[in-house]
């Protein structure tokens, strides 16, 4: 109760600053994402329940919608521990002052996640309005032969609860993992040593995947029907998670190793300290590429007038547009979050004359690296595992058109949003001064 | 008049608005540098304005008032992209912690300052090598600084303030996370490689032992200058001869390609006190000692 007291009194004196603020943000964006994907497959269900669409067809989209949500949920969880890593950024000073003012260390972590979770509550709160302001227009957007009803997207209030827990006690696990580093290792960036190799099984994991599906889908070595097909295709996309990460360490590894201006080589060797950190950044957008690359072929495979190719098609669409905007939302929160993190990196470097123009260009590189490794890898592993049904992809110019086109504007609103970071460089560079 | 001259005129400084303002600075005025290199301890109680001063000094925060001028230019009359570029080429920096980059080996660390001055990439690493080799961490080349001792990482930073061959030093508590031993070494490294660069070293230190090893000492109380000592009794006995004679002078591109690397002839004491202290009675230190024979082993 003292704990509850005294944060809310904190809070009042210190008021909202800017990182509380994007913390918000990010936690909104997670929210109605969330909620909107959980509204597609509400939607699909509903269908197939009321029997309004046929079976088959029906349980196929239900399946593929939770495969969608099942590559965007990662993007969610990342942007919510991004936000989180905001909320309690900069709180170190003040939590320090508090022990040395006798608070316990369990009081000193429940503020700490009392902040997290109060600016969860608040982007719960203002995901939900955003989720129900994009209800109508999504519900523009045709399925099955069918426009989405409001009524459709939106699902029982149960659902609308669990998720807002969902994304609460995520800010809460987050927020707990967050101290535990703290205490673990106090000395943090100090303490920092030479990144792990990521192991060379994930290549494996990978292959075997791919295998699969080259087995059954490419060289029809196993008859299997079109939802086994699908479901491979399911478990190569996911599976690049695995290789993306190290394909990012290898290729930052190279641009480190040449790399003639500090910008570049600053951003590199970021990228090479935390490999994982940046694939979560573009894992979301980059298996929705691949996922999309797939889809593209549905509408040349399919008969003449078959919807199911079409809802494919769209399916993948919609997926790349949203991890599009999620991946924008946390380059641009990610890369905040980044800036405050090193701040004495920034401070010192800003004491020994590095301008500020090469501190933003790393950070810009520092996401333009992964972004173009993992969504262009993702391109290539997609055309790679396709090319024997190129004449059949080629055929179906329009839908491989959209899909480049989704791509490339996927990859460009990511960098776009990671301006946003760019105006705390100089805040936190110089704001050495008055140390 | 030296070149190297950081010349200081009625500083004032004051944090905070209104009501709440502290003065950190009032009325600083001094020189360094006017005769030749030399060290400079600044000392004084915390809060006594110390960093600001060193800050001010370097161009980092402005002045409510007064001027600092580094060889006749005053740095108000610079933009802010000019003394940031001032910092990079002119002065060189080393902080409690060292403050290096976590993420980049330690010839990346001291090759960036170089490579951000233009210089390309394979000549800078060039340069840093050589400087590490000769500051005793030719092993330690590839180690990120997480991977450094603190007296190691303390010789890093100190490698990365002098390859581009600055004018003068700024070190803020240099060895304030150091244990003693160490800390004697990293100081006596700090000096010695300085003033051989024919640098002047301005160290801010709440620390008396520190403040014996530099040959002046200016006191700060409540932001004014409370004495200005210059000592010929420096205990500079644990300047390694290594360092001292590693370096060859301002404005050379120590260890660039083409350049011998071999340790040159050992340049005279660049201070007069330096040469008074250095003849007095060595006090044996056998953890000291046997970090500055592996310097010098280093070193060969």
């Amino acid at each position: 109760m003292i704990t509850l007291k005294l944060w809310a009194r904190l809070a009042r004196a210190t008021g909202p600053r800017a990182t509380d603020v994007l913390s918000a943000i990010a936690f909104a964006f997670a929210t109605a994402a969330l909620l909107a994907v959980l509204g597609g497959v509400n939607a699909f269900r509903m269908r197939l329940e009321e029997g309004r669409v046929d079976p088959l067809d029906g349980q196929l989209v239900l399946t593929l919608s939770f495969v969608a949500a099942a590559l965007l949920l990662p993007a969610v969880w990342t942007l919510a521990q991004a936000a989180v890593r905001l909320a309690i950024a900069r709180r170190d000073d003040r939590l320090a002052a508090l022990r040395l003012a006798g608070a316990t260390r369990g009081q000193v972590s429940a503020m700490a996640v009392l902040d997290a979770v109060a600016q969860a509550l608040v982007g719960v709160v203002v995901g939900a309005m955003l989720a129900l302001a994009v209800t109508p227009g999504i519900a523009r957007i045709e399925f099955q032969g069918l426009p989405f009803t409001v009524a459709e997207l939106l699902p029982p209030a149960w659902v609308w609860l669990a998720a807002a827990g969902a994304v609460l006690l995520t800010a809460l696990g987050a927020a707990l993992a967050s101290l535990r580093r703290v205490h673990v290792t106090p000395l943090g960036v100090a303490q920092r040593v030479s990144p792990k190799r990521l192991s060379l099984w994930r290549i494996l994991g990978f292959a075997i995947a791919a295998g699969a599906y080259v087995a059954v889908v490419v060289l029809d070595l196993v008859p299997a029907e079109l939802s086994v097909s699908i479901a491979l295709i399911s478990v190569v996309v996911l599976a690049y998670s695995l290789i993306g990460p190290l394909m990012i360490q290898g290729i930052a590894w190279l641009v480190a190793k040449d790399a003639r201006s500090p910008a570049t080589l600053l951003a590199a060797r970021r990228v090479i300290d935390d490999p994982r950190g940046a694939f979560n950044i573009v894992g979301a957008m980059s298996v929705a590429v691949m996922a999309g690359g797939f889809a593209s072929l549905a509408p040349a495979a399919a008969a003449p007038g078959d919807a199911l190719a079409v809802d494919m098609a769209t399916g993948a669409a919609l997926t790349i547009a949203i991890a599009g905007v999620l991946g924008a939302v946390l380059a641009g929160i990610a890369q905040s979050a980044k800036v405050l993190d090193q701040r004495r990196e920034h401070q010192a470097m800003h004491r020994m004359g590095v301008e500020l123009p090469v501190m933003r260009a790393a950070l810009v590189r520092q996401v333009a690296l992964p972004l173009v490794v993992g969504v262009g890898g993702a391109a290539a592993v997609a055309l790679l595992l396709i090319l024997p049904s190129f004449m059949l992809w080629w055929s179906s110019a329009g839908s491989v058109i959209t899909w480049a086109l989704m791509a490339v504007g996927a990859v460009a609103v990511t960098l776009g949003a990671t301006a946003a970071a760019l105006p705390l460089v100089k805040r936190v560079a110089t704001e050495t001064a008055a140390a | 008049m030296h070149t190297n001259r950081l010349e200081a005129i009625g500083l004032t400084h004051t944090y905070g608005q209104g009501n709440a303002a502290a003065p950190a600075l009032a009325d600083v005025s001094l020189t360094i540098g006017a005769d030749g290199p030399e060290a400079v301890a600044i000392m004084g109680p915390s809060g006594s304005g110390k960093s600001t001063l060193l800050h001010v000094l370097a161009g980092i925060v402005a002045p409510a008032s007064g001027r600092v001028a580094w060889r006749g230019r005053d740095l108000a009359s610079m933009r802010d992209g000019e003394r940031t570029k001032l910092r990079r080429s002119d002065f060189g920096f080393v902080f409690q912690s060292g403050q290096l980059l976590p993420e980049l080996p330690a010839i990346e660390n001291v090759a960036l300052p170089l490579m951000l001055g233009g210089t390309a990439r394979t000549g800078a690493e060039a340069a840093a090598g050589t400087l590490l080799h000769r500051l005793g961490l030719g092993e330690m080349l590839g180690r990120r600084p997480g991977e450094l001792s603190g007296g190691q990482a303390q010789r890093v930073a100190i490698a990365r303030a002098l390859v581009g061959s600055p004018g003068i030093v700024f070190a803020d508590e240099p060895t304030g996370a150091l244990d003693r031993s160490t800390g004697d070494a990293v100081m006596s490294l700090l000096i010695g490689a300085t003033l051989g660069h024919g640098a002047s070293l301005v160290v801010v230190t709440h620390d008396p032992e520190v403040a014996a090893m530099c040959s002046r000492v200016v006191r700060l109380q409540d932001g004014r200058i409370v004495s200005d000592e210059r000592r010929s009794d420096a205990r500079a006995d644990a300047v390694p001869a290594a360092v001292q004679g590693a370096p060859s002078g301002a404005g050379s591109m120590y260890g660039m390609p083409g350049t011998a690397s071999a340790p040159v002839p050992l340049p005279q004491p660049q201070h007069p006190s330096y040469g008074a202290a250095r003849a007095e009675a060595h006090v044996p230190n056998p953890v000291r000692d046997a970090e500055q024979q592996s310097w010098i082993e280093a070193s060969r």
